[in-house]
């Protein structure tokens, strides 16, 4: 089973936690199988990318309308990702446009799920937020479970 | 007596470095009034700049765009080199020009899959033009990637890339890397053919306006360095940018404009076309006969037929590269640091960008201007709004104005969310 964690995000602030996520998830669960890529709207390169996988993982800041460091896990994505709207521009090319150009091209699609944390603010070139960062490890720890029966789904396939 | 008021709003999105607004107003069928914003977001860099070691300056430029991070890091580095006087060997040279070519291969394509084509053929979206021609998309998409691979192979990767140093590259790519590289474009180059002789098809409005063409000149179809030339007779280095660039606060835009000695004009592919199409290796010559060869061309629509040209020399000239290519010695020649103002230019896909540093002796920015081409292009893009609405006929419905507005302002592919489908609009009727 060849499965992705996609961090998608900026330098920018909280738009940084994907990306921190992916480095610190790459540290505790170094799996050969998994492929971790840090990427940056717009995320031109992902339509030819997703029909390489069978699973992917994303992670990703959003207005989510909850409390600074909240996230929400959505196990299977795929249904609210061809529902959504979405624009399609090169500038505004992210996981959901990707998603959508590659279903009405009838390409393969793996199976997605989506980790989504409310970030406080975007600030350019700014750290973190400190309520996100606090909730840093019980992330990890979310995240490491939702990999490690991912990959033991696949050892008993 | 009529009185229409159009206002077109761009809203700004997340993680999208720009915003920009149409504003409209008709009176008796005469355009009274119009002005196209654009806000860059990406400008506060040279600020960011300022304080940073020379070493930073690459890795720091490439997030200005995410589309041509390529263009920044390598006009930043043009004008670092500059001042400190580095001898570039001919395959550091030649690197450059082939990861370039890669930012262009990926740009180009995915401008003309994602956000011109739709027009042409009636749809809002991408997504709408797949379901009709997936095939063409799917050869889009893999010009696109043939872009991302070659910057892969030089930047570490695609988005941001990483490869690039003050003085030349942090390594040399391996040899097995390159050729399998090589296989995968030497594949791709007739498909690209056949996308351009498909894009020369697509009927485009007939009108010719009048503009003057700026760009970059060299002893080949000039990318990464070179003197900029105008179609009015402009011929200059560097440093003399700003004795004839001159860049203006407007009051209705926070973006700064450039004029050329107080005239608008037009930089990118259909300039580039306009002033070295002759340059161009005899396969693409081939291919412009095949086309009927338009350039140079006064008509704008003639942009995107441009984009699939320099698509193919693109693909062209990485394979003549790549072919060539061995191990270099060193990867990165020496720097040594000195104090003073260096100056650096280079044809990002969208048209010239042009950098200035002002270092101190320890190798740190003391001040940075970059100007990028959508601000080079602002002023043009309103003249030819102004021209292409009065021409269409200003009697017109909203919606067809609307649209043939978000047409013309997407040809110019400008680096702002303005260059995809969701503009609004409301209309004010009195009279």
């Amino acid at each position: 089973m060849k499965v992705a964690v996609l961090g998608i995000g900026s330098p920018h602030g909280d738009d940084q936690i994907g990306w921190v996520l992916v480095d610190e998830l790459q540290k505790l669960s170094p799996h050969p199988d998994i492929y971790w890529e840090k990427v940056s709207a717009p995320v031109t390169s992902l339509v030819n990318q997703l029909s390489a996988y069978d699973y992917i993982l994303a992670l990703d800041a959003a207005e989510i309308a909850r409390t600074p460091g909240e996230s929400v896990f959505i196990q299977d994505a795929a249904g609210a990702l061809a529902q959504q709207e979405s624009l399609v521009s090169s500038h505004s090319m992210g996981l959901l446009e990707s998603w959508q150009l590659a279903r009405a091209l009838d390409m393969k699609l793996p199976a997605i799920s989506l980790f989504l944390v409310q970030m406080e603010q975007t600030e350019p070139m700014q750290p973190i937020s400190v309520s996100l960062e606090k909730k840093i490890p019980d992330m990890l720890e979310a995240l490491a479970a939702v990999l490690a029966e991912q990959l033991s789904e696949s050892v008993s396939v | 007596m009529s009185e229409r008021k159009v206002k077109i709003d761009v809203p700004s999105l997340a993680r999208v470095e720009g915003e920009g607004a149409l504003h409209l107003k008709i009176h008796q069928d005469k355009i009274e009034h119009l002005q196209f914003k654009i806000y860059e977001p990406p400008r506060f860099f040279e600020k960011f700049l300022e304080g940073r070691h020379y070493t930073e300056v690459p890795d720091i430029v490439a997030r200005i765009c995410g589309i041509c991070p390529v263009a920044y890091q390598v006009s930043a580095v043009n004008a670092l080199e500059s001042l400190f006087e580095v001898e570039k060997t001919v395959w550091i040279q030649q690197m450059r020009r082939l990861l370039y070519l890669g930012e262009w291969l990926q740009s180009h394509s995915l401008h003309i899959h994602l956000l011109a084509l739709p027009d042409y053929f009636g749809y809002d979206t991408a997504i709408q033009l797949a379901g009709k021609f997936p095939d063409e998309v799917r050869r889009g998409f893999a010009l696109q990637d043939s872009g991302n691979q070659i910057m892969r192979l030089l930047g570490g990767r695609s988005v941001h890339p990483v490869g690039i140093a003050v003085g030349g590259f942090h390594k040399a790519p391996a040899l097995k890397d390159v050729d399998l590289l090589l296989a995968n474009l030497q594949a791709l180059l007739p498909q690209a053919m056949a996308m351009a002789e498909w894009i020369s098809t697509i009927e485009i409005p007939d009108q010719k306006q009048d503009f003057c063409s700026v760009a970059l000149s060299a002893d080949n179809y000039a990318v990464e360095t070179g003197r900029v030339i105008s179609s009015n007779g402009l011929d200059i280095c560097e440093a003399e940018y700003e004795q004839y660039f001159q860049e203006s606060h407007s009051p209705h835009s926070t973006a700064l404009w450039s004029h050329l000695q107080g005239q608008d004009y037009l930089v990118g592919p259909l300039a580039r076309l306009n002033l070295c199409h002759h340059q161009l290796p005899q396969g693409i010559q081939k291919l412009l006969s095949k086309l009927g060869n338009p350039f140079p061309s006064q008509n704008m629509f003639h942009s995107m037929l441009a984009r699939a040209v320099e698509v193919c020399w693109a693909l062209d000239e990485a394979i003549n590269i790549l072919q060539g290519y061995q191990i270099p010695d060193y990867s990165k020649a020496d720097v040594a640091v000195k104090a003073g103002e260096g100056f650096g230019w280079s044809e990002a896909p969208r048209g010239l960008l042009w950098h200035r540093y002002r270092v101190n002796g320890s190798g740190h920015i003391e001040e940075a201007k970059i100007v990028p081409p959508t601000s080079q292009n602002q002023a043009r893009i309103e003249q030819d709004l102004l021209w292409s609405l009065a021409q269409i006929g200003l009697d017109k419905p909203d919606e067809v104005l609307r649209l043939h507005s978000e047409k013309v302002i997407r040809n110019y592919d400008p680096c702002i969310s303005c260059a995809t489908h969701f503009l609004k609009l409301s209309t004010e009727r009195s009279g």
